[in-house]
């Protein structure tokens, strides 16, 4: 099951967090707007692994929850006029009833054909936008309003400010989604991911949980769209863009699929690299790219995972070298079970 | 409206059902023989277009374009085909297709850096150059040839797969891969091959396409959502099925953006969803 | 054909490998629907109702394959069958299988079929054998009305299928369970009542001692097995 407070992924996550508060503070502006961008693209990411990586619903079209989440702030506040304290619950509330329908309307789908009908729903929501006037079509919208939170002392429109505020945002449904799925909802989640056959002998009827998981999701989702609206205060079709959700499948899988901490990670890394890259080549694609087969080609566990296999590796070193100096560390052993007893003879030495 | 006007509408639909036709079957031959779905598949079309561009311009003759890019993005697929893809087998269908999302975004830098940004002219060639007179309906006649080359290849593909000892195999293969390895079937062989394949049909929609939208590095990406379409509506893995989507997604594309302007492009995601919802497995599956 | 089983009933299904043993599991468990023919289960039809329906109806069933959460350990496997047990599942913001309850059914459980070693290992690292042993713990632990065990000894050591008979044996004399076995020394040592199959007929069905002597049997199963 998942573990929220794992001593790795709580390493991870604190590191993320200290690096992010920290650079709010000390960056220049091209930084902070950086940083408001990893947390975006963090949020978005996390509610993309709640699917991806735990029920393995492997979504293509994760994007058209954040356009959704973007779009419906953007026309409530500037289009309508509505205060972004009303427009702000509204938006995340249009990115779960999207989740809830796309939820309803793939849950008899399975892998190959679940990545299609989420891929063709997003696309559906790309045409929708681009085709339709009042929205701006290709040109966008503009002039979505950070709120007002002086009361509070904050004044968003200062680049550090609301930098540290995204990077709260991002540690606060990090430990949301966490809880989420160290939940009996988040056991069931997982098992239906590993063995979908075996939950349903079980009795459990794996499709509520799917929407439901989804649900979430898009309400995640569209609450990291909101935050990219005021981020950049425009919006733009490129969102729901297939592509667009193709990216944040990758830093899903580059950071860690069905880790939670990984996906952030991965959407950090990512980012900075884009811009590191984009420094000196305009062909940015040609990296991620070659990064996604990279990451799928060895393995697909992602940063993270590479950080897991280094925690067993280093764990097996001080296992040994204990063994050899006190004669065993007998506690240890105790915790960790008996090691299975391995033939002398490895399967391919026989004969 | 006219009768004219509708005959029009009536072959443009037909033309563009043609072109997703030939771009749509080598995927669904090989979704259906592996489970396995190119997201790259745009990527070889687009690719075809460039090569065929550039063999336009170094022979002059588009005849030449339409041969060779098939053949030269074929080799390309086979290529990719052996380093990557072949090697991810073990790692499952999810890696692959994630593998060749990657490639997606790969293709569109690499054509990007070859080729440049700019959309890039495409003549259709002289002898089919003007426009035919048919029934009082004038019509250009490139869009003609399109249709034809379409059906040519529509029936070829029939024969192939209906009345050979190779498409007895492929059948086979995507009834019941396992049944047909055990009969003798090398179905990783048959597999590479139809990938191939599929790969230079694309590119030869391609280069068809070509003279019709002009050339530029995003065509790939923004025809395989349809091609996609196609291929679920149709049901995997069958010829039947290519080419009964292939003419719905065509027709109701065409004449949804001309019935209902105001959701024109959103009819044939509908259609998907509804396809999705009534008839999981696609109008006519392979594998029953 | 026709089976019926009463409750309490502690049935072996054989017959040689093709004669639909595992076809009529599934059937009943709802993972297939007949083509023909109804299901009753307590008196009530439910030849409509999928696994999951069927499975909340009190049938449980162990499969021929390891059918298991392989990514985590022996105790999340079975905190996940003890949760659907006590349907608490929608449980959004803690972990239910925390509760003591919980956590001493999947002890018990564990305890039962010789998992106590081994609980906190992922289920993937283990010995087929122990694999095996959690299928069965999986089945049990919804505490059905019927348990369907198919051949829950295949590939056990005979110690192991030792311990395994003990275990069926010691289960609550209320529990109907219908076994598929192809182990007969087992079969006869086990159950009450034999069907035996052949080409999806019920060739025989009677004791253990009828189906020893009876010629049909000998002919059709004896005959391939031995």
């Amino acid at each position: 099951m998942f573990r929220l407070f794992d001593p790795l992924r709580t390493t991870v996550a604190l590191a993320l967090l200290i690096a992010g508060l920290w650079w709010a503070r000390t960056g220049d502006y091209f930084g902070r707007e950086i940083l408001a961008e990893m947390a975006v693209f963090a949020i978005a990411a996390m509610s993309l692994d709640l699917l991806a990586g735990f029920p393995r619903l492997v979504s293509m079209g994760h994007g058209l929850f954040v356009g959704i989440g973007a779009y419906a702030y953007t026309v409530a506040t500037v289009l309508a006029g509505w205060p972004p304290a009303v427009a702000f619950p509204l938006a995340v509330a249009a990115g779960a009833g999207a989740g809830l329908l796309v939820g309803l309307a793939t849950v008899r789908a399975r892998d190959i054909f679940y990545i299609m009908a989420t891929l063709a729903f997003g696309q559906m929501g790309y045409v929708w936008v681009v085709r339709s006037g009042e929205l701006g079509g290709d040109d966008g919208l503009a002039g979505a309003p950070r709120p007002d939170l002086s009361a509070l002392g904050l004044d968003l429109s200062d680049s550090a400010t609301f930098a540290t505020l995204l990077v709260s945002v991002a540690a606060l449904v990090y430990l949301l989604l966490g809880r989420l799925l160290a939940s009996g909802f988040g056991r069931t989640l997982l098992a239906i991911g590993q063995n979908e056959r075996r939950v349903r002998a079980l009795g459990i009827a794996p499709g509520p949980y799917k929407v439901a998981a989804t649900t979430l999701s898009g309400a995640v989702a569209g609450l990291a769209g909101v935050l990219a609206a005021m981020h950049s205060m425009y919006v733009s079709p490129e969102l729901f863009h297939w592509t667009w959700s193709g990216e944040a499948l990758i830093m899903t899988i580059l950071g860690g699929i069905g880790s939670l901490v990984g996906p952030a990670l991965g959407a950090a890394a990512v980012v900075w690299l884009k811009y590191a890259v984009s420094a000196w080549t305009e062909h940015w694609g040609l990296f991620l790219g070659l990064f996604l087969i990279l990451a799928v080609w060895t393995g697909g566990q992602g940063l993270y995972g590479y950080l897991e296999r280094l925690r067993r590796w280093s764990a097996t070193v001080r296992d040994a070298r204990g063994r050899e100096h006190a004669g065993g560390d007998r506690a240890h052993q105790a915790v960790r079970g008996p090691h299975r007893h391995r033939p002398g003879v490895a399967p391919g030495d026989a004969g | 409206m006219t009768t004219a006007y509708w005959l029009t509408q009536l072959l443009n639909a037909l033309q563009y059902s043609m072109l997703l036709f030939v771009l749509s079957v080598g995927l669904t031959v090989v979704f259906g023989l592996m489970n396995f779905v190119n997201l790259a598949h745009g990527t070889f079309y687009a690719l075809g277009a460039f090569v065929g561009w550039s063999l336009l311009r170094i022979t002059g003759s588009f005849w030449a374009a339409l041969v060779g890019a098939p053949l030269v993005v074929a080799a390309i697929a086979a290529l990719l085909y052996l380093v990557m893809i072949a090697r991810m087998q073990r790692a499952g269908h999810l890696a692959q297709v994630l593998a060749t999302l990657g490639l997606v975004f790969v293709g569109v830098e690499v054509m990007r850096m070859i080729w440049g940004d700019f959309a890039l002219e495409f003549s259709a060639p002289p002898a089919l150059a003007g426009s035919v007179s048919l029934f009082g309906l004038v019509y250009p006649a490139y869009r003609l040839f399109v249709i034809a080359l379409g059906l040519v290849a529509l029936v070829l593909l029939w024969l192939l797969l209906e009345r050979t000892a190779l498409g007895a195999m492929i059948r086979a293969a995507v009834d019941n891969a396992a049944m047909a390895s055990a009969l003798g079937v090398r179905v990783d062989r048959l597999f590479f091959a139809m990938f191939c394949f599929g790969c230079a049909l694309a590119a030869l929609a391609g280069v068809v396409a070509a003279p019709i939208f002009s050339v530029y590095p995003g065509m790939g990406i923004e025809i395989l959502i349809p091609t996609l379409i196609v291929v679920v509506v149709g049901g995997l893995g069958s010829l039947r099925g290519a080419v009964a989507g292939s003419l719905l997604v065509g027709f109701v594309d065409t004449f949804g953006q001309v019935l209902l302007p105001q959701l024109s492009g959103i009819v044939v995601y509908a259609l998907l969803a509804l396809t999705l919802l009534l008839r999981p497995q696609g109008l006519f599956p392979a594998r029953a | 054909m026709s089976l019926r089983v009463t409750r309490g009933e502690r049935l072996a299904v054989i017959g040689p490998n093709g004669a639909g043993k595992t076809t009529l599991f599934n059937l009943l468990c709802g993972e297939l629907r007949p083509s023909g023919g109804i299901v009753r289960i307590g008196g009530e039809e439910a030849t409509r109702e999928d696994a999951v329906a069927r499975a909340r109806r009190g049938l449980s069933r162990s499969f021929q394959q390891n059918t298991l959460f392989d990514e985590t350990t022996v105790r999340d496997n079975l905190a996940l069958a003890v949760l659907a047990r006590l349907g608490r599942n929608w449980v959004f913001w803690r972990d239910p299988a925390r509760e003591p309850r919980v956590t001493a059914r999947i002890e018990a459980l564990a305890r039962d079929l010789g998992l106590a070693e081994v609980l906190d290992r992922p289920v993937g690292a283990l010995a087929y054998g122990t694999r095996r042993q959690l299928e069965i713990a999986l089945a049990l632990a919804r505490e059905p009305e019927v348990l369907m065990l198919d051949e829950p000894t295949a590939g056990m050591s005979p110690e192991e299928t030792r311990a395994i008979l003990e275990l069926v044996r010691g289960l609550p004399r209320e529990m109907t369970v219908v076994l598929i076995e192809h182990d007969l020394d087992l079969v006869f040592e086990f159950a009450e009542r034999v069907v035996v199959l052949d080409y999806g007929r019920v060739v025989f069905d009677g004791t253990p001692g009828a189906a020893r002597a009876s010629p049909v049997v000998r002919e059709i199963y004896m005959g391939s097995e031995v």
